[in-house]
């Protein structure tokens, strides 16, 4: 069989999607254990008060309910969750609650319909605290959440790069500007969810898991549940979507895992959407107090931010992202002095972790937004701005000052080709014929790094199975990236196998050991070059294998166009398929191979974007027109998929711009709890995106692969707010706060106009 | 418990059903037919979308017991003797799906689309999308995936889902 | 999210129907369900018994009355939005009905469900208001009576309609002469709308007013009319003046709440925005029609 051309780089089909299109996929929701009873969550309709008292009876009489857990009669709900920093949330709320949506008891019933019943009839009583909604309130520490700590600041660091502060002074021109982001709900698809069966024969714990890490989540589950890692098996069969807010430690997890080896019996809880609003982590809510300093010809001199982040409740992984802000403050451009303090800090709402981008957004929209005002205030060009501090090619490796050295791409080079892919005079030109004609046009451009990967392993283990087929498993657990396609191309080409003799089996901790997760762009980096490291211990045992078959020598043994043979002999060869069958007839152990890449050394994808909108000044609508991306994406294993995720990156972003908020009212409580207040972008709003290629491998790994998971979110924030100022430039329009709703547009005009 | 009678896919079926439970829950519980998705149980993102008599119609917003006596396509019913829908072949072809959970949703409501529309234009097929939530692909390769499809209808078979 | 427990009748007709109704003070009609199924998933409302009336032939049907159309409470949004009578009777039913949810959502909803839901950011209890729709409702005990639009909504959400009775069909008067037009901003497509403005003019061969009407919604707990601003423009003449006018009339006479979604000074200037626009459409209309 020819079977010797490159599957790499090939747009090539998914294969999960035969069983997807047909409804056929299996999410957490899906499975159904026999005699299994469910859970519905009783949970906190304040933010911050006291547990007085709680009446369970009523529930607990009620036919079809199996227990009424709380953590007055269950000491063990009381514990700290693993994973979870300086202040781990417990299962359900002892004492106190901290945000609307904390779980105080648990309802175990026959289906969902009665454990909602039940946990209607469980009556709290509270006493209400004092509430505490932002985070430079809650910096001043009036009121102490959690007083374990001392302060609601949890965390607090500051960087120092150049000779930081000081150098403002030597600035001809500094820029001052506060600049926030508003609170982002998410929302996956499918919501959280997770089912557990126990064995009390061999005590063992078979938990199904809507969760970006089997490995991570098999560890806490260890710990929660006081077995041996060994007898819990972590399944994550279809993801609905994960996008950061499937990474971490939850109540609900512990409450299942440990209620079902308690109660030996299987215990499921699918979260409804309601309850993906109130208690899935949040992000991007960040105030930034920044100054820019520059030259007159607009060469940054220095950049010194101020800026708290509200975390909500719990520290989670929070100050990870607060500390990549840090990180990602720089963007593309050479900034000789910094200086930057970032406080991570309490407040009575869910708890803020990674979400796609996590800091990655953060840091651009700060950047971005201020060489903006800057070129509006010393009267520059916001293109020429730019151009001007782009980091050039000859400059990598170029350190940023935040611990990131970029090392590949050509960013003035990929500006240039987004200037011209829009033609800024000819938009300019129709900008102010349309303007004539009452309509508002607008441009925003921005640039970005994609830092991904950078820490830690993934590892793949390869088997050889009695088809011929390899099976190629790894710990990297997918959300509809499409692994099981991108990795089973990456293995096809190193093993010379046609790419449908490779079945990728992610996320199950029975068919690997080890493994970290997919989260930050980091799956196709890691695993990807794993794969092919795996491949070739592969193809080595299988030479030795091939050798004492073929009777010959380790060394005289070929492999090419996926037949092993005898050097200078190539009419006595076999293939995998051959080999399997031999192996088979043997009775021997399956070939196999497992390897594993670690790697310090991120992976730095760049982009340019440009967004052209129309805005209706009369109704505060805000629509795009078109949307161009120059990108850079590294060597790049399936282009249909890696356009797939710059495009859903791009409108996912979109809606943090346009559209969705979660609003609270002073006293924490959240306002925006459903799909009609909180507005996800619909096919209506969303923009073709066109993507134009210009890739260069990344050095910093051996595939040259780079993350392309979080590209297209980065610049929204900052480029939709760049684009609606640029509709009204003519009346120099200011925004500071992302989205820009037409609410908030209407506000921000009006303002302006009555000034 | 009221007894109803639903012909899903084809295949004619006789529940005891209670009052309150949603026409999804009973396809999903009763008929093991799990392709059908509940997103959001307020009607608003579209994943438990299903042909009720031969409409598109939200089955988190309908009582089971409403529905008896009706005709039922889901997601499952699509294909035919191993054979995808032009719709499903072309989402596949396009990479319309990525974690696929409202997939099921988005193709219900393309058949039902195109059916009624087998020329449409990318806004009218984006307005016709408009109640169908998707997370993941910025719905751009589903709208390719509808122009796909509209193309292989018209060239072809008669792809109507049996109805009525 | 799942709904509580309540008793279910199906009846098969009217009389039936309004039997079950009187029985007990904590019974609700489910039509299209496409608002009430949502809030008892959500458990905001808990009846005690559901009468479901979609097996109720003569809810459903659409019967013309030589000047009005009579439209059965049963009658769904895509038929609303497909029926060429419908389209003849009254051509923003069918224009408004393409702003309203999704497909999904057409193909269940209902006349009567929506009027007697209420929401006054609904596109249907707008036009209403402003084509002087009446509302026949019929209970066991009462017997029937007509309601007017402008008596039957009360608040945001409530309308006369007693707990015992069931509105069975609306009486619309048709729409012979003039032209007309419906605007709204939603922020997505298929949302609530922020503001909705719908209006029918008809002019004189002058080119003057003869009759002009316009309703708001989303601006009040009710839909927004105001008779005494419609007559003070009979007999002047159509201009984009006049409506740019009568739009910031309306808009100075409304009182709009501030919500998450919008001010109230947003929602003022939204309503003169698409008021404004749905005269002027409308005046055009007028005027190529008589022009023809």
């Amino acid at each position: 069989m020819a079977v010797h051309e490159s599957w790499i780089g090939k747009a090539l089909p998914r294969v999960e999607d035969r069983a997807l299109i047909q409804g056929q996929g299996q999410y957490v929701s899906d499975i159904r254990f026999d005699g299994q009873w469910v859970m519905a969550l009783v949970r906190s309709p304040h933010a911050h008060a006291r547990i007085t008292r709680i009446d369970t009876e009523a529930a607990a009489a009620l036919e079809g309910v199996r227990a009424v857990i709380t953590a007055r009669d269950m000491e063990a709900m009381r514990r700290g969750l693993p994973e979870s920093g300086p202040v781990a949330p417990p299962a359900l709320a002892y004492e106190e609650v901290f945000y609307v949506g904390e779980p105080v008891a648990a309802v175990l019933a026959d289906n969902r319909y009665l454990a909602e019943d039940g946990a209607d009839l469980v009556q709290v009583h509270y006493e209400p605290l004092p509430v505490l909604t932002s985070a430079e309130q809650a910096a001043k520490d009036e009121v102490i959440l959690h007083p374990s700590i001392g302060s609601n600041v949890f965390d607090a660091f500051h960087i120092t790069s150049g000779d930081g502060r000081e150098a403002l002074k030597q600035a001809d021109h500094i820029i001052r500007a506060t600049l926030q982001m508003g609170r982002v709900s998410p929302q996956p698809m499918e919501p959280r969810a997770i089912a557990a069966s126990y064995n009390p024969v061999d005590q063992t714990l078979v938990v199904y898991h809507a969760t970006q890490s089997v490995h991570r989540a098999q560890e806490r589950i260890a710990e929660i549940t006081g077995l041996d890692k060994d007898h819990v098996r972590v399944i994550a069969p279809e993801v609905g979507g994960g996008f950061g807010v499937k990474n971490g430690s939850y109540p609900e997890e512990a409450l299942v895992t440990y209620l079902a080896k308690h109660f030996k019996r299987p215990i499921k809880w699918a979260g409804d959407r309601f309850e993906e609003f109130l208690s899935t982590s949040q992000e991007r809510e960040q105030t930034h107090h920044v100054e820019l300093g520059l030259n007159k010809d607009g060469t940054i001199v220095a950049l010194v931010d101020t800026y708290y982040q509200d975390n909500g409740a719990y520290p989670g992984g929070g100050a990870m992202v607060s500390r990549n802000t840090a990180r990602n403050l720089p963007g593309p451009y050479r900034i000789p002095h910094m200086h930057i303090d970032g406080y991570t800090v309490f407040t009575n709402k869910v708890m803020q972790r990674p979400y796609r981008g996590a800091g990655r957004p953060q840091g651009h929209y700060i950047i971005e937004r201020m060489l903006d005002r800057a070129a509006d205030e010393l009267g520059l060009d916001r293109v020429d701005i730019r151009m001007k501090n782009l980091i050039r090619p000859d400059e990598f490796p170029h350190r940023t000052g935040t611990d990131s050295v970029y090392d590949s791409g050509d960013y003035p080079a990929d500006f240039s080709d987004l200037l011209e892919l829009i033609d800024v005079p000819a938009f300019r030109r129709r900008q102010q014929e349309e303007r004539q004609k009452g309509i508002r046009l607008g441009l925003g451009l921005s640039n970005c790094v994609e830092i991904s990967a950078g820490f830690g392993f993934e590892g793949v283990r390869l088997t050889l199975m009695e088809d011929g087929r390899v099976m190629l498993a790894t710990g990297a657990t997918g959300q509809g990236q499409g692994h099981r396609t991108a990795l089973a191309q990456i293995a096809a080409d190193a093993l010379q196998l046609p790419v449908e003799r490779i079945v990728v089996m992610e996320g199950d901790t029975a068919r690997i050991d080890k493994g970290i997760g997919t989260f930050g762009s980091r799956t196709i980096i890691m695993a990807g070059n794993a794969a092919t490291m795996a491949s070739e211990g592969l193809v080595a045992k299988a030479k030795e294998m091939a050798a004492t078959l073929l009777e010959a020598a380790v060394d005289d043994v070929v492999f090419s166009e996926g037949q092993f043979s005898v050097q200078g002999v190539p009419s006595v060869s076999m293939d995998w398929t051959a080999l399997a069958e031999r192996v088979a007839q043997t009775g021997e152990t399956p070939l196999s191979h497992e390897d594993v890449f670690s790697s310090g050394v991120a992976t730095y994808g760049f982009g340019s974007h440009a967004a052209i909108v129309r805005v209706d000044e009369k109704t505060g609508e805000t629509r795009i027109e078109r949307y161009v991306i120059v990108h850079d994406t590294g060597k790049v294993v399936n282009p249909l998929l890696a356009n797939g995720q710059v495009i859903g990156g791009t409108v996912q972003g979109l809606g943090s711009a346009l559209y969705e908020e979660m609003i609270f009212n002073e006293d924490g409580q959240p306002l925006t709890t459903s799909f009609l207040d909180y507005r996800l972008p619909g096919a209506t709003e969303s923009p073709d995106i066109e993507i134009h290629h210009r890739d260069y491998p990344a050095p910093g790994n051996p595939a040259g692969y780079k993350g392309v998971g979080e590209a297209g979110i980065i610049p929204s924030q900052a480029i939709i707010l760049s684009a609606v100022e640029d509709a009204f430039n003519d009346r120099g329009l200011k925004l500071d706060f992302a989205p820009v709703t037409p609410a908030r547009l209407f506000q921000a005009l009006t303002r302006e106009e009555t000034k | 418990m009221p007894n109803i009678t639903l012909t899903v896919n084809g295949t004619q079926h006789h529940l005891d059903v209670e009052p309150r439970w949603l026409l999804a829950d009973v396809l999903r519980e009763q008929l093991n037919l799990t392709g059908t998705h509940l997103g959001c149980e307020q009607g608003v993102c579209g994943a438990c979308t299903i042909l009720l008599n031969g409409r598109p119609a939200r089955s988190c917003l309908t009582l089971a017991v409403t529905a008896d006596g009706a005709d039922i396509v889901t997601v499952e019913g699509l294909a035919k003797d191993g054979e995808l829908h032009p719709v499903q072949e072309a989402f596949w072809q396009e990479h319309a799906l990525q974690c696929g959970f409202c997939t099921p949703g988005f193709l219900m409501t393309s058949v039902h689309f195109l059916n009624e529309n087998p020329n449409p234009t990318r806004p009218e097929i984006r307005e016709a999308l408009s109640g169908n939530l998707c997370r993941c692909t910025g719905y751009q390769h589903i709208v390719n995936a509808v122009e796909r499809a509209a193309e292989t209808m018209r060239k072809g078979a008669n792809h109507a889902i049996s109805q009525d | 999210m799942k709904p509580p427990a309540f008793e279910y009748v199906c009846p098969a007709s009217i009389a039936e129907a309004l039997e079950a109704l009187a029985a007990r003070d904590d019974a609700k009609v489910l039509a299209g369900g496409q608002s009430l199924i949502p809030m008892m998933n959500m458990r905001l409302a808990r009846p005690g018994l559901l009468v479901d009336i979609n097996r109720v032939p003569e809810l459903a049907a659409i019967q013309d009355e030589g000047d009005t159309l009579q439209i059965g409470a049963l009658v769904r949004h895509y038929q609303l939005e497909t029926d060429a009578r419908i389209k003849e009777a009254f051509p923003l039913i069918p224009a408004a009905e393409r702003l309203i949810g999704h497909p999904a959502i057409r193909s269940r909803g209902t006349i009567g469900g929506s009027l007697s839901h209420a929401d006054p950011a609904a596109e249907l209890p707008v036009l209403a208001m402003l084509g002087d729709w009446e509302m026949t409702v019929a209970s066991r005990d009462g017997g029937v009576r007509r309601i007017p639009a402008a008596e039957f909504f009360m608040s945001y959400l409530m309308t006369t309609l007693g707990p015992d009775e069931l509105l069975t069909h609306v009486t619309v008067p048709k729409q012979r002469t003039g032209g007309s037009h419906i605007a709204e901003f939603a922020v997505r497509s298929g949302d609530f709308a922020l503001a909705i403005a719908a209006a029918m003019v008809e002019l004189a061969d002058d080119g003057s007013v003869r009759s002009v009407r316009f309703a708001l919604g989303g601006v009040s707990d009710v839909p927004w009319r105001d008779l005494d601003l419609e007559s003070s423009l009979v007999g002047a003449m159509s201009s984009d003046a006049l409506w740019r006018e009568a739009g910031r009339q309306a808009a100075e006479a409304i009182d709009p709440a501030d919500d998450i979604h919008a001010s109230s000074s947003h929602r003022r200037q939204l309503a003169e925005t698409l008021l404004t626009e749905s005269l002027s459409r409308a005046a055009e209309q007028a005027r190529e029609r008589s022009s023809h």
